[in-house]
């Protein structure tokens, strides 16, 4: 047991509730139930906090601001939404400014029902986020040596399909920041989608400790090969597996003369990563008004 | 050669002077002004090379210069006559008109007597003391006018060029008489200081009082004309003084500063005249009731204002008061000019926390720093001599910094208000360091000005307690506009545009100089207190000795080696953290250009801004000043009062104990044992703290151990910040913070370990500033606000402790505790459990961050730290806490189980406050602690005093 279930700090953020959860949470940290025992302490600031609760369902006003916040928070970090209303919308589902349950923005880890959820649930669902959060931290303390010898890159097979579009909406998030909207596509993408994707392409994925930690994707079409969707763990970015990713592909594809891959136009660190790999930017497109695709080829040797 | 460079000194700037009056071309001017420059200053460095002793010269010739010299007198008061009639100002003709029939009159009866009597000149010319005089002082004083002078001047053509070309086509060019007088301003003030007889002195000061006038009405509007007529008429009255002093002691047979100087206090007369000359000294000096005009002389262009402020003007009225000290030790008199210094000293800075305008802040630094050095002349004993020589050196040279610093800065972002001044670091890179530099320089330990005060307050403690009040008011006050200075320095919400161009070399050649000096004169302190200012006061004087002490100094070598490695961190730059925004309650808007914004009320995008709190609503600057001004003048007429009454102060004791020294075996030991415990101790207090909490609200509350749990989570934590650098501060804040107990638990110096930790905090609060985060920044600001609140009480209780037990070191301090000498600091003692209170950052003044939930606050100033970072805070203030626990067992060393039973009795006394009382204003928690602080300790050292 490390001291990441010792000392779980908490950021309270009431989404559009009836308040009605909101009492329940705050009940928790009276007297009564005296969460403190566990070490818990609600910091009211997401630089410090370690476990997410948002209760009510999340709408357009407050929805950027759901993501901002958990966006500040350092990792690992767990979200647990408080709630019927938290974790599918609840009885405000259907209202016309209802995006829906806390996950239709932020991955959700840990859901705790009941209208209005009560304490002692509320609570057992923070001790199950702490599971989670050990977890996490354990997997990111591995993440570090991983990368050089315990890692595998393969073929991904159809049942890796949900686990790598989970993956891919962890690690698309730091793209959605950078254009301020989640118009990215790699977020929007569907079941149906990615399925169809994986039935025309080839698709790797990357394990670390059995679980998919980055994947990427490619397609041959005559002399060219497309390469997209290159997609790493925030746990394991700036590690040089993107780097290892693409070569893998490269070769994979099998004989191309060209191979093309295209990012955002404000995705530095991409294109940065692509062009060290020789690849050189041949066009951009627009896709969005704040979103450009750049477009890069190489040529094979 | 050193008989024939002295005159040459005084006489070659006045004749460059008037030389530059006829030079019309700009260009030639320049290079002129560049070329006697240089002259100047070579011909200073050269003057302090080759005078070893104390050199006097009696010249033959002086007779008929002293004749030229009262025509020039009477042509300068003609001139005076002429523009006080001329500006209808009957009040300044009467004080010259007076003066100048008393001087002349005077001078003329004493030159027709030699040949009235029968004896030769030769003989009466032996019994008259040199005119000349050069010694220690006098080479330091050139120093300081030759060196930092000159760098005004090689700084002064390019900005007038600017000023006329660009800034302020609307004035009249006058700069060939501008220059002019710079020049002979120059040359008057080494007349100052080279002047033995009394009555070339008064010329000298009479041609500044002079020159000054006609600078500071250089723009020629009405109010640079009213200020400086204002200038001219208080200079006039410290000339009034003058005169009288001249006319009384030639009456007695003196007619020089040496003949003053051997009279001592003795006699009635001398301390009188003695009196007189420190009122003109006071007068020149900007004390108050006189600080208006130096407050007036800011509408003169810079180079005036930092001639006038730093190196020249204000320093002539200092020199002359510190050349009475020995008049004026242990004086009535002498304790009423110590006071003067003393309520300009806290005046000056209390007025300065009230403003924004960074010449304004200068200026009255500038006055209270003066008060510094004249309570020094006005205690007058070796000690306080030697720290107000060394307060003149680093003083002339920060301030001349600062000065040009800012002169540059409004010239490039049209504003001198620090709160414009927000993230200078990115705007004008070079100069934001430099006047990082100079801001260090005047109040950072272990710079310059730091070393000087701590002398102050040591030199004060041993010649009248009460007069530490004063000191440790002061500094708290300036303590706050500096870091806040400082703060806004690094402040950055936005992308800035870099508009570091086109300063012409003059300005760069006299600003990198000054920086490398201001840094120079720290480090070589010792060999410069060594070779000058030693030797001057004599009788085997020896500041390491006596006021240092030889380990406190290898501690400040210790500090400026750590320091001096901050810059080193940058180059660690680019480590792999997370940058995220600033925290804005999750209502940021993404941006491309850099710029923090957020949503604000009916959906408006607004730009995220910072402002400082300024202390102005609570104190008021006019207030301040007026409330100054009156009781100077009460003061002063004490000061008058003081000459009917018999003279002389019963003599104080000077305790002197051996000090308790350790072997550095001894010293290891104590370390190692203070780094491995400090933090057990604290983190299970922490956790203690908190389920005593719990069980005061009827919880259960955490584990005990929580508090350790906390940190090892927080260290297995990713790193974000909002600005790469933030995190270089929290190293040195907790660097600082160790430190500091290693200090306490070694035994050295408890001043200097207060120092240590103020520079912890100094250290923290800007980096909350850096982060530029409004939640931060808030909380850096109150951090400010707690810190200026207990700095005094935390001082005062230093000095109690030195007046019970004799010593500073802590080491001395445990051994010498007894029962009685705790009793003795009672009243100090609960003063320091107020601020304690604050210090703990518990209710009723968790201000600035608190464990407590306080939404409004967020987390206050660590609100942008999180991780390892804060980890490393909350490690820093267990081992804080630990300090300030031990500080508490120091009060009642006398028997280490009382000391154990008064350390859990206020830890106890301090959680059950915290969880009674609710939160003050920030106005009143600085109100009331200084409340407390005074008069707790005002009464405690009363009771002191008459305890002996
Ligand atoms: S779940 Fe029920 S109590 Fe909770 S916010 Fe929704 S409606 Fe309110």
């Amino acid at each position: 047991m490390t001291a990441f279930k010792k000392s779980p700090w908490v950021i309270h953020y009431d989404a559009s509730s009836c308040n009605g959860c909101d009492i329940e949470v705050l009940a928790c940290l009276m007297p009564n139930f005296d969460v403190e025992r566990f070490g818990i302490i609600n910091t009211g600031n997401p630089k410090h906090a370690d476990i997410f609760l948002v209760t009510g369902s999340v709408n357009v006003q407050n929805a950027p601001v759901v993501r901002n916040i958990y966006a500040q928070m350092p990792e690992p970090k767990v979200v647990v939404a408080i709630g019927i209303c938290g974790t599918s919308g609840g009885i405000f589902r259907e209202c016309y400014n209802v995006l829906g349950g806390i996950d239709t923005v932020i991955p959700v880890d840990v859901y705790v029902p009941g209208c209005a959820a009560r304490p002692e649930a509320i609570i057992d669902g923070v001790v199950r986020a702490l599971d989670i959060l050990e977890m996490k931290h354990r997997f990111m303390e591995t993440s570090a040596g991983a990368v050089g010898g315990g890692l595998m890159i393969n073929r991904a097979n159809q049942k890796d399909i949900p686990e790598i579009l989970a993956l891919q909406k962890i690690a698309y998030r730091s793209e959605a920041e950078l254009y301020g909207s989640d118009s990215v596509p790699a977020l929007g993408q569907t079941m149906e989608e990615i399925t169809a994707d994986f039935d025309r392409m080839i698709f790797l994925k990357a394990v670390a400790n059995g679980k998919i930690v980055g994947s990427i994707r490619g397609r041959r079409d005559g002399d060219m090969a497309y390469i997209s969707r290159v997609a790493v763990h925030p746990y394991f970015q700036g590690k040089g597996l993107a780097t290892r990713l693409i070569k893998q592909i490269e070769q994979e594809v099998g004989d191309v003369k060209i191979y093309e891959a295209f990012t955002g136009h404000q995705s530095l660190r991409n294109l940065h990563l692509y062009e060290k790999m020789g690849y050189r930017q041949v066009r951009t497109e627009l896709f969005t008004p704040t979103v450009n695709w750049v477009y890069l080829q190489k040529e094979r040797k | 050669m050193i008989e024939n460079l002295i005159p040459w000194m005084v006489a070659f700037p006045l004749l460059a002077g008037i030389v530059l009056f006829f030079i019309s071309s700009d260009t030639l001017r320049r290079y002129a002004v560049y070329a006697f420059t240089a002259v100047i200053m070579a011909g200073s460095i050269l003057l302090a090379w080759k005078s070893n002793q104390n050199t006097t010269l009696l010249d033959g010739s002086a007779h008929s210069i002293s004749l030229a010299m009262l025509v020039v007198e009477a042509l300068i008061a003609g001139f005076i006559v002429w523009v006080t009639v001329k500006a209808k100002n009957w009040l300044a003709l009467g004080l010259l008109l007076t003066q100048f029939i008393l001087v002349a009159g005077f001078e003329i009866h004493e030159m027709l007597k030699p040949t009235s009597a029968t004896e030769s000149i030769a003989s009466a010319v032996a019994t008259v003391s040199p005119w000349i005089l050069c010694d220690q002082l006098s080479v330091i004083m050139v120093l300081v006018i030759g060196i930092i002078g000159g760098l005004i001047c090689i700084y002064a053509p390019g900005y007038m060029k600017e000023f006329h070309d660009n800034h302020h086509p609307e004035y009249r060019d006058r700069r060939p008489m501008f220059f002019a007088t710079f020049f002979i301003f120059l040359g008057a003030m080494f007349g100052i200081v080279f002047s033995n007889s009394l009555n070339w002195l008064y010329f000298f000061w009479e041609i500044t009082t002079l020159s000054s006038f006609l600078l500071i009405g250089y723009k020629e509007t009405a109010e640079s004309k009213t200020n400086a007529m204002r200038a001219l008429t208080m200079n006039l009255m410290g000339g009034l003084g003058f005169a009288l002093a001249i006319v009384l002691l030639g009456n007695n047979g003196v007619s020089s500063l040496i003949d003053l100087r051997s009279q001592g206090s003795a006699s009635q007369v001398m301390v009188i005249a003695a009196g007189l000359l420190a009122f003109a000294g006071i007068t020149k000096a900007a004390q108050f009731p006189f600080t208006g005009w130096l407050r007036g002389a800011m509408v003169a262009p810079t180079p005036v204002s930092a001639l006038l402020h730093s190196s020249t003007m204000v320093k002539a009225g200092v020199y002359l008061v510190l050349r009475l000290a020995p008049n004026l030790e242990g004086t009535k008199v002498g304790m009423v000019v110590a006071l003067i210094g003393a309520v300009t000293f806290v005046a000056g800075s209390l007025v300065a926390i009230c403003t924004s305008d960074a010449k304004k802040i200068l200026a009255y630094s500038t006055v209270a720093n003066l008060g510094l050095i004249v309570i020094c002349g006005g205690i007058g004993t070796k000690e306080a001599l030697w720290a107000g020589i060394l307060l003149i050196i680093f003083h002339a040279v920060a301030k001349a910094l600062l000065f040009l610093c800012v002169g540059v800065v409004e010239h490039k972002i049209h504003s001198r208000d620090i709160e414009n001044m927000a993230g200078l670091v990115l705007r004008l890179p070079k100069l934001a360091v430099m006047i990082e530099i100079g801001i260090a320089g005047m109040f950072l330990a272990p710079f310059g000005m730091l070393i000087s005060k701590w002398a102050v307050l040591k030199a004060i403690v041993d010649a009248h307690p009460l007069f530490s009040i004063f000191i440790v008011f002061g500094s708290s006050a300036t303590l706050f506009f500096w870091v806040k200075w400082l703060g806004k320095l690094l402040q950055i919400t936005g992308p800035m545009e870099k508009k570091e161009k086109n300063i012409s070399g003059g300005k760069w050649t006299a600003l990198i100089s000054l920086s490398v000096l201001t840094i120079l004169t720290c480090m070589c302190f010792p060999l410069i207190s060594n070779q000058f200012i030693e030797p001057y006061i004599g009788g085997g004087f020896k500041a390491a000795d006596s006021v240092l002490g030889a380990s406190n100094l290898i501690v400040m070598g210790l500090m400026l080696g750590m320091v001096a490695m901050f810059p080193l961190s940058f180059f660690n730059y680019n480590r792999k953290v997370k940058v995220v925004d600033a925290y804005l309650a999750g209502a940021n808007v993404e941006s491309t250009d850099g710029q923090a914004r957020f949503q604000g009320s009916a959906g408006i995008i607004r730009d995220m801004s910072m402002h400082n709190y300024y202390i102005g609503q609570l104190l008021g600057e006019e207030r301040v000043f007026k409330t100054g001004f009156w009781i100077a003048v009460a003061t002063l007429i004490a000061l008058a009062g003081s000459f009917l009454l018999p003279i002389g102060m019963p003599e104080e004791t000077i305790r002197t104990i051996a000090p308790h020294m350790l072997s550095l075996k001894e010293v290891l030991i104590r370390l190692a044992a203070y780094l491995v415990l400090a933090p057990l101790i604290g983190g299970f207090l922490a956790g203690i703290d908190r389920k005593l909490t719990a069980r005061m609200q009827g919880r259960r509350g955490p584990p005990v151990r929580q508090a350790f749990y906390d940190v090892a989570k927080l260290w297995g934590k990713e790193s974000i910040v909002v600005r790469r650098s933030q995190n270089f501060y929290i190293l040195f804040f907790f660097l600082f913070v160790v430190f500091t107990g290693a200090l306490f638990f070694c035994g050295s110096d408890l001043l200097l370990m207060i120092f240590s930790l103020t520079l912890a905090g100094i250290f923290f609060v800007l980096a909350a500033y850096k982060a530029s985060s409004p939640y931060s920044f808030i909380g850096a600001e109150r951090e400010l606000i707690q810190m200026v609140a207990y700095e005094p009480m935390v001082l005062i209780a230093a000095v109690g402790m030195y007046m019970t037990t004799g010593s500073f070191r802590i080491d001395d301090i445990f051994l010498n505790a007894s029962p009685a000498n705790s009793l003795k600091l009672l009243l100090i003692f609960i003063g320091f459990l107020y601020i304690l209170e604050i210090k703990f950052r518990k209710s009723p003044f968790d201000l600035s961050t608190s464990h407590h939930a306080h939404q409004e606050l967020v987390k206050g100033i660590t609100t942008e730290f999180s991780g390892k970072m804060l980890a490393l805070i909350e490690i820093a203030h267990w081992y804080e806490n630990v300090i300030l626990f031990a500080w508490v067992g120091l009060f009642f060393a006398f028997n280490l189980w009382v000391g154990a039973a008064a350390m859990v009795l206020v830890f106890f006394f301090m959680i059950f406050v915290d969880n009674t009382f609710a939160r003050l204003k920030w106005q009143l928690a600085i109100k009331s602690a200084w409340a407390v602080s005074l008069v707790l300790a005002v009464a405690n050292l009363i009771l002191l005093a008459l305890w002996k």
